[in-house]
């Protein structure tokens, strides 16, 4: 017997997982859409493609949660847990509901409800520059899924994290974690670029997340100054986060090995 | 064989529920696993199971560690939980998608214990009363034939023409292989079907013996009154006059009232434990 990861085992409990939950995410992808075709009636398109970033993370942190529940609550964790099937086909499951299937079918949503948008209200724009986003903001595609993509692979092991972990409050918890986590990182770099750019008197510091991080903007005074971050500090930055990502799945992995209800 | 070890286990390092304990679970047998509210009955099942770890000891389920919570010991193991947790499916769904990760699952088995239990598998799980859940996940809990079965107050809910048809249901799936406890505290229910009894009071196993031993130690009578009584250990009041353990000084092991047996565990332990453990009852 494979005692690490059976396909069979594991397609048992895709079928298992999707009976038993397929009403629960039609009812949030179908809020999903609804929200999204309502947001881009009130603002526009524009308002789905700002959505876009903060809904996949949102929506996908919540499904996970909800995924990895089932771990942490009392009267289902006995039967998760007691599932005749490896630690890591278990574990498997939470990260196809809540990532490799969800990435893609939030992804559609988003492109169904601009679809919509586009023919019922909104004529005047192509749904290529809905897929390339606003040339301001974006140079391509990948410059702006890549990035919430990859905030979501951070933001997604933490949920899963505090779903195993804590018996109470999970979700604040996550939340607390998943704040604290970037306030952090934002302070740690404004204190970077305060070092970096010494010689200029400027009072404030954002940064732009997309593209790649190789950018951010200085205020001083009314006016702003970009300056390009140092490529060894753009390649730290992505392969921090990388690091840190895959960190917390395999914490998560292993916390749910300790698991006990 | 279920072997457990010095198990030390609590909840809050302030009170043990259990220090050293020391138990040994032989195949073929069904133990009637009893104690008070809080005793640890349920607690020890999960141990058991790999849901909860011990603190210090070790416990193991023929060769395998329940904590690492292997497929194939998962496969070989079915707890039944008082509280159930249904999926959102029906009966049928349930065999269709859960059956398949139980190798000796048999569907043949589930069907007659449905039919016997009378329960519509069409209905979701969730839209049925808790005695018909249960009665699903009892039918279900015996068609796997995994060889541990523990049954967490399995009656719980049921109506009277229920537990009789699990009883009989329980008793035609147990076999030789099977190691079968249930955790209860309605002996009367269950009295027909327990060979082996298990006591848990005090952080410990006080009782674990054969229902035939302790009927050839201790003799069980029902009396109206408790003078005429030579050497009674224990009496209590009941319903139909008293119930009293009394030492067997015939060699024939007698009937054991499971329920004034454990009403005397607890009230008199030294002298129950005593005859119990003892090479021959004494005066």
């Amino acid at each position: 017997m494979n005692t690490t990861f059976s396909l069979k085992r594991f397609w048992q409990q895709i079928r298992f997982h999707g009976a038993g939950s397929w009403k629960s995410y039609t009812i949030a992808y179908g809020i999903l859409i609804i929200l999204m075709v309502y947001l881009s009636m009130v603002g526009g398109y524009k308002m789905i493609l700002a959505f876009y970033s903060f809904a996949l993370c949102i929506a996908g942190t919540l499904i996970s949660a909800r995924i990895f529940r089932s771990w942490s609550d009392f009267g289902n964790a006995s039967s998760t847990l007691m599932l005749p099937a490896s630690l890591t086909e278990k574990f498997s499951i939470g990260l196809l509901y809540g990532l490799v299937l969800f990435v893609p079918l939030f992804t559609c949503i988003y492109y169904f409800s601009a679809w919509i948008t586009l023919n019922i209200f909104d004529h005047a724009i192509s749904i290529k520059e809905i897929w390339r986003g606003p040339e301001s903001l974006h140079e391509s595609a990948y410059a702006f899924f890549m990035p919430t993509i990859m905030l979501f692979l951070l933001v997604q092991p933490i949920a899963l994290y505090s779903a195993v972990r804590f018996r109470k409050y999970q979700f604040q918890i996550m939340i607390l974690l998943i704040i604290s986590l970037f306030v952090g990182y934002y302070y740690a770099q404004h204190m970077l670029m305060l070092n970096l750019t010494k010689t200029l008197a400027f009072n404030y510091v954002y940064f732009v997340v997309g593209d790649h991080l190789t950018y951010f903007s200085v205020k001083s005074g009314g006016s702003y100054t970009t300056i390009m971050i140092p490529a060894i500090i753009q390649k730290l930055n992505i392969t921090m986060w990388m690091i840190f990502a895959a960190g917390m799945y395999v914490v998560a992995f292993l916390r749910l090995k300790e698991r006990e209800i | 064989m279920i072997t457990i070890r010095n198990l030390d286990f609590w909840y809050s390092k302030r009170e043990n529920l259990f220090a050293g304990l020391n138990l040994d679970m032989q195949p073929g047998h069904i133990y009637g696993l009893l104690g008070k509210n809080g005793a640890g009955k349920t607690t020890l099942l999960k141990i058991m199971c790999g849901l909860f770890f011990p603190k210090r000891g070790e416990v193991f389920l023929d060769h395998w560690i329940p904590r690492q919570r292997h497929p194939g010991f998962l496969q070989d193991i079915f707890l039944l939980p008082e509280e159930i947790y249904i999926p959102l499916i029906n009966a049928e769904s349930l065999v269709r998608l859960y059956a398949p990760f139980y190798p000796r699952f048999s569907r043949e088995q589930f069907t007659r214990a449905m039919d016997y239990f009378e329960v519509n598998s069409v209905r979701k799980l969730n839209k049925l009363s808790y005695g018909q859940k249960k009665k699903i996940m009892i039918a279900f809990a015996l068609a796997c034939n995994t060889r541990y079965l523990f049954l967490d107050e399995p009656t719980n809910g049921l109506d009277i023409p229920s537990k009789a048809t699990f009883r009989s249901l329980l008793a035609a799936a147990f076999s030789e292989d099977r190691t079968i406890i249930l955790s209860t505290h309605q002996v009367r229910d269950l009295q027909s079907l327990i060979d082996h009894v298990l006591i848990l009071s005090g952080r410990r196993i006080m009782i674990h013996q054969s229902l035939d031993f302790i009927g050839s130690r201790l003799k069980f009578q029902r009396s109206v009154t408790r003078t005429e009584m030579t050497g009674l250990l224990y009496s209590w009041n009941t319903e139909m006059g008293h119930a009293c353990i009394l030492p067997n000084f015939d060699n024939e092991p007698g009937p054991v009232d499971i329920e004034t047996l454990f009403n005397g565990a607890l009230e008199v332990p030294e002298k129950i434990t005593h005859l119990l453990h003892s090479e021959i009852p004494v005066l």
